[in-house]
């Protein structure tokens, strides 16, 4: 405060007007000059009222704050005053968790059923940091596609909304008890149980393995042409544990979520033990196969044989793929099936095993049983179906 | 592709917008662009030029928002160190001066950007990288610094050991007692869901108004102080070193608060200032101007950077809601705009300046703070409700200690840094859990 006001103030305290100076004790108008005499506030009144504003306020928020909850809000209700909102989001999860090892994030993608017209979105994805897109791992809370979740997040926008989640308590998955669902039902009325957690037997007939997430199919012989695809995610594959040791042929349980993908039924196991081997595919004998012929070619069945190459290898004109006549000790080497291995397939074959695909040799393979022509066909649908050649 | 020289266009007609609207006591350029970003549309301006718009706005705010700061007393967490010179030289009837001094700091930023923008595109992906990891313990330090460079007082003087001791320690308790307050208050509003979800972008804003903004309306309208004439200078009070360390030291602060998250314009200028050993007022002053430049529009222009996606301060997070430039011409777009718009700016400033600075003696501050004060109430309440306007007088509170117990303003600003410096190690939750909450 400079000199001159020091010197008012003190002039008011001792009754004397701030501006000509003479005395005029408590008056609050100067009765000579007619200067206004301003009464002030005694600052240590203004400190005190600071500190309890302070301190009482910051308490009073503290005590306020635990009984606040986020709010829940739908995807619709998002805009651009909502960043950096604390909510609580209710919704299906469309797209299953995936763990980025890099920056150890996790993300899934929910939808509420709602519309974002301001953003054009009717999902929203879901990020988790570390650490607790790691203690989620661990825990085994890996949404996947189907499930009902409710996450508590923040809500960020960067051209488009996302959620972050900063607390494993802050994902909770809601899965039913699975029910016991079979083809029939599946084939007929699949989107009466979508979303709904099931139990489903069937042959894996088909398996493409992309490192973090494969892609079966599911099959039953009594309905051999409307194999179910089986969506095996990240949180199944690689992050809940050993997913069951099953190849294609082997008879398979699985737990899990009935989704669509393509406007297709599709099944999404939950983790990994969410798939249980209910029986391994046995070796089979020519024999057999030939017996049941007219069946098993109903069926599309899968077999494993272990057959004797009885001719070199034929590839076909077209380019079409390769032909092998084989045989095998049940039918004394005097009847023959011939194995067909498209091209692609043939190509994927590695160098050292295809070299060993002689005369003479015996193949231990994995086929599909198939009629082509009245003639029974064993088709070897990928490289990895070639389980040995000695 | 957008056309650079729209593009250019709209960044100065966002200068002139802006610095217009800078000029307004209090009024902050980040609670006036979710305006504009909401008008867009309406208006038919897409969402690239909006954004070239905005940068023109924070260009404006940045030059002109001095002249509030100067001259009716109105920080922000960037400027409210310089206010006690700046008070001195506006009652010494050089406020004039005063503001051109800390324009000229901007205006010199404004030509290093330019200048430099094409060694920014090798420089700042590896300093992300290397920053964003180590962002934890680096705020700690800083949060280490703020509370022990109170350190050494002055002895306490009093009859008996009690009024000694309490004389002696009255600054420094002050001073905790503010990082602490402010520390829980900023907790609470960013992970404690206390403002609707409607208005969560506005963030700490009611707090920042309520630490640094009101406090000094109301000193203001107790003090009432009488402005003398301010005298129309021809030259200013600063010598080419002066000139160069201020800028330099402001250049330094305000770019290293625009890259680091979490740290403002404030503590890179006192990080900086001391680091270097500033001592001259024309050089604090040009350099606080520097700085606060460095600080508001290199963060935003960290936006243009292709390829990195660096998304830092106020006005980037509610652009990048919008659109996020990734192009090369867009980022030199960017920088020519800001040292044309810069220049243009400038020159605003200066007319603005001599002209607000023949009204000033006329001016009577007590009033004026009491307007003021009504708009930013009104202000608060519009853009955060009741709530809001709760959590700015608490703030208001918190604010009041430092400048009635002569400790720092610095520590209001732990309002952020112990947020996030608690979230960044994972503490969050078990600070809740001390306070209670949960969040």
């Amino acid at each position: 405060m400079s000199n001159d006001a020091s010197v008012r103030n003190e002039n008011r305290e001792k009754g004397f007007c701030p501006s000509c100076g003479r005395y005029i004790g408590a008056a609050d108008i100067c009765p000579y000059c007619g200067a206004r005499v301003h009464k002030r506030i005694d600052m240590k009144y203004i400190k005190a009222l600071a500190l309890i504003v302070a301190i009482v306020g910051t308490i009073l928020f503290v005590v306020g704050t635990s009984y606040i909850s986020p709010p829940s809000i739908k995807i619709s209700q998002i805009n651009q005053q909502m960043n950096y909102a604390r909510v609580k989001l209710s919704g299906t999860v469309i797209s299953s968790s995936t763990f980025n090892e890099d920056s150890e994030s996790l993300s899934f993608t929910i939808s509420d059923g709602t519309k974002n017209e301001l953003f054009d979105i009717d999902s929203i994805r879901v990020t988790v940091y570390s650490p607790t897109s790691k203690e989620l791992v661990q825990m085994g809370k890996l949404p996947v596609s189907g499930d009902s979740v409710e996450i508590v997040g923040q809500i960020k926008i960067r051209e488009t909304p996302y959620i972050i989640v900063s607390y494993s308590d802050d994902v909770i998955i809601h899965r039913d008890t699975p029910q016991e669902v079979n083809f029939d039902q599946i084939i007929n009325s699949w989107q009466d149980y979508l979303g709904s957690a099931v139990i489903i037997d069937g042959w894996i007939s088909e398996y493409v393995d992309y490192g973090d997430y494969a892609i079966c199919s599911l099959r039953d012989y009594n309905y051999p042409d409307n194999d179910l695809s089986l969506y095996i995610p990240q949180p199944a594959k690689t992050l809940t544990g050993a997913l069951a040791n099953f190849f294609v042929g082997d008879l398979v349980r699985v737990i899990g979520n009935l989704w669509e993908y393509n406007n297709q039924p599709e099944i999404v196991p939950w983790n990994a033990s969410s798939i249980l081997i209910i029986e391994k595919l046995q070796l089979w004998t020519l024999s057999e196969v030939m017996s049941n012929q007219e069946l098993y070619t109903s069926q599309r069945r899968i077999v494993k044989l272990n057959l004797t190459l009885v001719e070199p290898p034929y590839y076909s004109s077209s380019g079409a793929g390769v032909s092998l006549n084989v045989s095998d000790s049940s039918v004394g080497l005097t009847k023959y099936l011939k194995v067909w291995i498209w091209a692609r397939v043939w190509d994927d074959i590695p160098d050292d095993i295809k070299e060993n695909i002689t005369l003479g040799r015996t193949l231990l393979v994995v086929g599909e049983l198939q009629e082509y022509a009245g003639t029974l066909e064993l088709i070897i649908d990928a490289a990895n179906w070639i389980l040995g050649v000695y | 592709m957008a056309d650079p020289i729209i593009l250019l266009t709209y960044i100065l007609l966002g200068v002139i917008i802006g610095s217009a609207l800078s000029i307004i006591p209090s009024l902050h350029v980040y609670n006036v662009a979710p305006i504009f970003i909401l008008l867009a549309p309406t208006l038919g301006i897409s969402d690239t030029y909006l954004v070239f718009f905005l940068l023109g706005n924070v260009i404006g705010y940045s030059m002109l928002n001095m002249i509030s700061t100067f001259y009716f007393s109105a920080p922000d967490d960037t400027t409210f160190m310089v206010l006690m010179p700046s008070q001195v030289m506006l009652r010494d009837g050089r406020g004039i001066e005063a503001v051109l001094l800390g324009g000229l700091g901007a205006l010199i930023v404004a030509l290093i950007f330019a200048a430099i923008s094409p060694i920014l595109l090798i420089v700042i992906p590896p300093l992300i990288s290397i920053i964003i990891p180590n962002m934890h313990w680096l705020i700690a330090l800083i949060m280490f610094y703020m509370l022990l460079s109170e350190f050494p007082k002055d002895v306490g003087v009093g009859k008996s050991r009690w009024e000694r001791f309490k004389a002696g320690w009255r600054n420094l308790a002050a001073g905790y007692l503010t990082f602490i307050l402010a520390g829980i208050l900023g907790f609470i509003v960013m992970f404690g869901n206390i403002l609707p979800a409607e208005v969560a972008y506005q963030g700490l804003m009611p707090a920042f108004i309520g630490f640094f903004a009101v406090p000094s309306l109301i000193m203001n309208f107790f003090a009432s102080p009488n402005i003398p004439e301010q005298r129309i200078v021809k030259s200013l009070d600063a010598t080419p070193i002066d000139v160069f360390k201020g800028s330099f030291a402001g250049f330094l602060g305000g770019s290293f608060a625009a890259t680091a998250p979490a740290i403002t314009g404030g503590m890179g200028a006192i990080i900086v200032g001391q680091a270097i050993g500033q001592r001259e007022e024309s050089q604090f002053i040009i350099s606080m101007g520097a700085n606060r430049f460095a600080y508001y529009v290199g963060s935003f222009f960290l936006l243009f950077v292709p390829g990195v996606r660096v998304v830092r301060g106020g006005m980037a997070n509610l652009a990048a809601m919008v659109y996020i430039p990734g192009k090369y011409m867009e980022f030199y777009v960017a920088a020519a705009g800001i040292a044309i718009g810069g220049c243009i700016a400038f020159i605003i400033l200066i007319l603005t300046a001599i002209g607000i600075g023949k009204w000033l003696p006329k001016i009577r501050y007590d009033i004026l703070s009491g307007v003021i004060m009504v708009f930013i109430i009104a202000l608060v309440y519009f853009l955060t409700g009741i709530i809001g306007l709760g959590i700015m007088i608490v703030a208001t509170g918190i604010g009041l200690l430092p400048v009635l117990y002569n400790s720092r303003r610095l520590h209001c600003l732990s309002a952020i840094l112990l947020p996030l410096t608690l979230s960044m190690t994972g503490l969050a939750d078990d600070f809740a859990a001390i306070l209670g909450i949960k969040i």
